[in-house]
């Protein structure tokens, strides 16, 4: 600290009697690197607390819809009309809908790419909540065991209410199980397809194995089978 | 010389020739057939007649527009230009500091930290995504720009390169410096950082193109069309124009637009570059 004071005791000294002009050009000439490194630094402290601070981090609910054959995602009207519904405070959190993501599970050479392994990420990490495929491709997806088993406690009320839409997927995991798992809900009847076509014949809806927004995804549920108009 | 060793000397010149004109033409295939695609009917572009090459029923410029109205490729630019400067800036000014650190300094567990970055840099990049993305989602970053330069902020690769970069100046240079009065700071940015010029670009370089091509990023933290990046949103268009290839084709033209431009102005760093890492973009 002593070293620095002195530093700028001996260059304040250096400056004493010159012109503006002159003082900025010495500073500039010798203490460039130093006042962009701080310059960055200083950005950057502001900006990570900023939008660490007013960032909206957390879902209300976040739904993939892939192989999509119309924008689901955040922006379009269907996300629009769920917010509105829903009556969430995006300004809160997010309600985040994606539908870019493109593959087939039912075959190996349909998940060799990136947006398979982006799907797998997002429910690796917990974040995604629900996803939407027509039924073969469920079927496939399920065997992966990444989809929840509809028949354990914290969906028992699913499995009674929908027992007759349910879809059901054999684990390749033997562990896991030797019984086909109910891993989806077939929604084919919902809004998603008579409003949207978002799929040719067949839409089938799953939960995360580690969704943390499950009462979430009972609503939406609720909604695109338009329960509440029932 | 003789005739015949002359004869030699032209025919493999003609030879070499004939093969770098045909990687040539291989290589620019593909790129003329997506510009040629662009501007074609959509029934044009999906004939399967081979030597149907340019479009029959004029120049349908107007895919150029359908897209740019589509899809906000300012945003997408100015998303991808952000990304590519900071992921560079950031890279290149760590990996130059680490690179100077365990390639000229002695320091308790210094093998140990090469070690981890040689180790870093064996495994797929693809096992840091999850812990990636859960730590840009805890920061409250999903769909800011910060989120998308974040698996850029530092690079093994770039560290290792540097630190081959600094152990091959010679010792005189340091020792000298120290003799003039130099301290390490000074001795670093004065003396060493200069000189490894040539790698600093070379990784400036590598980043930049890895960070244009990175696909996988970008779909997984930025879902909203505001904050994507080109290549993401290139991905969304695959999907919504499945079947209208000009439209993709023009999207896709204008989506290399800003690496052509950067090539056109780097050209000699970029071959030197390559050349320096010995490595292939």
């Amino acid at each position: 600290m002593e070293r620095f004071r002195r530093l700028f005791a001996s260059e304040k000294e250096k400056l004493k009697g010159r012109p503006w002009k002159e003082k900025l050009q010495y500073i500039w000439e010798y203490y460039h690197l130093w006042i962009i490194g701080i310059g960055f630094a200083v950005f950057m402290i502001i900006y990570l607390i900023w939008h660490f601070t007013t960032g909206i981090g957390e879902n209300w609910i976040s739904v993939a819809f892939p192989n999509a054959m119309t924008d689901m995602g955040n922006g379009s009207p269907f996300w629009e009309e769920y917010v509105e519904a829903s009556g969430y405070d995006i300004r809160e959190k997010n309600v985040d809908f994606n539908s870019s993501l493109y593959f087939d599970p039912t075959t190996l050479s349909g998940t060799a790419n990136n947006y398979y392994q982006a799907f797998v990420a997002m429910i690796e990490a917990g974040t995604l909540d629900a996803v939407t495929l027509p039924r073969p491709q469920m079927e496939a997806l399920g065997q992966s065991g990444r989809l929840l088993d509809l028949s354990s406690d914290e969906t028992a009320g699913l499995f009674r209410k929908y027992e007759d839409r349910l879809v059901y997927s054999l684990p390749i995991d033997e562990e896991y199980s030797t019984e086909p798992v109910p891993v989806g809900i077939d929604v084919s009847d919902s809004i998603l397809m008579t409003q949207y076509h978002i799929y040719d014949d067949s839409c089938v809806l799953g939960i995360s194995e580690y969704s943390s927004h499950i009462d979430a995804v009972k609503e939406f549920l609720s909604w695109i089978l338009e329960e509440d108009a029932a | 010389m003789t005739d015949s060793a002359e004869k030699n000397a032209v025919i493999k010149r003609v030879l070499t020739h004939v093969i770098l004109l045909i990687v040539a033409f291989i290589m620019i295939v593909p790129f003329a057939w997506m510009i040629l695609t662009a501007l074609k009917t959509n029934q044009e572009s999906i004939s399967v007649n081979p030597f149907y090459i340019f479009p029959h029923n004029g120049w349908h410029w107007e895919n150029f527009k359908t897209v740019w109205k589509s899809y906000n490729f300012v945003i997408l630019y100015k998303n991808t230009i952000l990304m590519i400067f900071f992921r560079v800036v950031c890279a290149v000014l760590t990996a130059t500091m680490a690179g100077y650190a365990l390639g000229r300094l002695n320091f308790r567990g210094k093998k140990l930290v090469v070690s981890l970055i040689l180790i870093q840099m064996m495994v797929p990049g693809q096992i840091f995504i999850i812990p990636q993305y859960l730590m840009v989602s805890k920061l409250n970053m999903l769909n800011t720009t910060f989120g998308l330069v974040f698996p850029g902020l530092v690079t093994a690769f770039g560290t290792y390169l540097l630190k081959v970069g600094y152990e091959g100046l010679p010792k005189d240079l340091e020792e000298a410096a120290s003799i003039d009065g130099c301290n390490i700071g000074q001795r670093f940015l004065r003396i060493l950082m200069p000189l490894t010029k040539s790698s600093m670009v070379s990784l400036g370089i590598f980043t930049a193109v890895f960070a244009f091509k990175d696909l996988m990023w970008p779909m997984i933290v930025c879902t909203n069309a505001s904050t994507t990046t080109l290549s993401a949103g290139l991905a969304k268009m695959q999907g919504q124009y499945g079947s209208e290839y000009p439209t993709m084709m023009a999207a896709a033209t204008l989506a290399v637009l800003p690496m052509v431009i950067i090539y056109v102005i780097f050209q000699k760093q970029f071959v030197e570059g390559i050349a320096t890492s010995g490595g292939k973009l």
